[in-house]
Formats: C-alpha cells, structure tokens, sequence
C-alpha cells in the first residue's frame, strides 16, 4: 500500500502538463530535424517538395496544453511529416526547397531542441533535490 | 529513429554532391580535350538526383545517373591543329567554364549546408545525452 502511494507521488511530479508536453517536443524536435535533413539533402533534386511536420499537429498541441489535459498530450503521440504546399518553386523544375529557409529552420529547431532538454532536465534535477535535500 | 536524428539523409546528401563536385571537376579539367577515346571531343558530364524514403523515413537523395550532355560543342577554324578536320574546323568539347563554376559553387553550398545539419544533429544528440546530469 504504501508503495503504491510512492509510485502516485513520484507519478505526479512527472505528471505536469508542461513536463510531458516538453518530452513530447523533444521527439518532435528531433523528427522535424529530420524533415529539415530530409530537405536540405534533397535542395538539389528536381521536383523536390519540402517537408515539415503536420500543420495540425501544431494547433492540438497548443490546445492540449492551453486546457492542461495531460492526458491527451501523452496520447497524441509523434506527428505525421507532411508536403508543405503553396510554396513558390525556388527551381524551374519545381522543387520549392530554399537553402537559407531550411538552414534557419534548423538552428532554430536545435534550439528548441536544447530548450526542452534543459527543461526536463531541470526538472528531473528538481525532483533529485527533493529526495536528497541537497543541490548537487 | 536513429540517436542521431536525419544522419542518413544529411550522409547520403553528402555523397551526392560529392559526386556531383567531382563530375564537375572533370569537365573543367577536360575543357579542352579535342579527342577522346572514341575519336570525338570530350562531352560533359551531368549528374541527375533522385529523392527516396529510406526505412527510417529519411528523405534521403541518390545519383541516378551521370550520362554525357550531347550537345555539340563549338567549332573553331584551326588548320594548324593536329585534331582539326579536312576543312580545318576543329571541334571543341561541349564544356563551358562559367556553367561550370557555377555549378561548383551551388554544389559546394549545398554540400556545407548538408555538413551544418550533420554537426547539427550531433548537437543535438549530445544534448540528449546530458539529460539528467
């Protein structure tokens, strides 16, 4: 009984929405680094479309987050990649990758990246802090 | 998914142009060259790129294919030239240095901007790593 109690406890500090939502974005961020990879290798490649994770992926997150719904955070699981349409072709073959584009796209999604890193690290620091009584 | 995420496609992008660049090579070094094996002015070289999904989801990207651009080449009046022909036209190869160096260039930037997302994503996986320390 008292074990079960201790797994609650411990369930609840990583319970918090905005724990969860960040481990969500750190499998996001790493497969939108994907899709920017993707692009960036394909730059070259007649009629080439970009990539990028799924528009509406973006609104239900937010959602889920804005009403605290831990729940379906955790099950909304890896978004689908999907073609971005109505870019302008940057080729005459009509591939729409820019260069520059995909390149700021990717240093700000590592950064994203490191961001929620450090946020479910700080967390699970916090919570070592707890049990130890003692900063490390 | 891979720990280091998008490496196969920033991998195979790498090799691509790679190529690329070395086809590239070729044909500024052979812009002169009046005979080839086959008797004929050398041709250039072109390289055609294909996208595909690896098993992982990476838009990774192939060489399809190097074929020679068939196009002629221009013709200068040169009597004196041991290739020239009875008229004393000589065939020059098809290449053009400008198309060339450009090519070179767009090439070479797509290869470091491929390089950027490598050593990006080895960031991002040493990030990863540092979780909880």
């Amino acid at each position: 009984m008292r074990c079960f109690s201790w797994s609650v406890m411990i369930e609840s500090l990583f319970a918090s929405s905005n724990y969860q939502a960040s481990k969500l974005l750190m499998d996001v961020t790493a497969m939108r680094h994907q899709a920017l990879a993707g692009n960036l290798a394909n730059v070259e490649t007649p009629g080439f479309k970009r990539v990028d994770i799924d528009p509406s992926f973006q609104a239900s997150l937010n959602a889920s987050i804005r009403a605290g719904e831990t729940e379906s955070i955790q099950q909304m699981g890896v978004p689908r990649l999907s073609e971005v349409e109505g870019l302008k072709a940057t080729r005459s073959d009509g591939n729409n990758v820019s260069l520059d584009r995909e390149l700021m796209y990717l240093n700000q999604n590592a950064l994203d990246y490191s961001a929620m890193g450090q946020f479910v690290s700080s967390s699970l620091s916090r919570l070592k802090m707890a049990i130890t009584g003692r900063a490390q | 998914m891979d720990l280091i995420p998008g490496i196969q496609a920033s991998a195979s992008a790498l090799q691509a142009h790679q190529t690329h660049l070395e086809a590239i090579a070729q044909n500024l070094a052979n812009a002169q060259t009046t005979r080839t094996a086959d008797g004929n002015p050398y041709q250039r070289q072109v390289v055609s790129f294909a996208s595909f999904l690896d098993g992982q989801g990476n838009q990774s990207v192939r060489v399809t294919g190097i074929q020679s651009d068939t196009s002629p080449g221009s013709t200068l009046h040169n009597p004196g030239h041991p290739h020239a022909g009875a008229d004393g036209m000589l065939r020059m190869p098809n290449v053009s240095a400008s198309v060339e160096m450009v090519d070179m260039i767009s090439a070479s930037r797509a290869y470091e901007a491929n390089l950027t997302a490598a050593k990006t994503a080895r960031q991002m996986a040493e990030r990863a790593l540092e979780i909880g320390r």
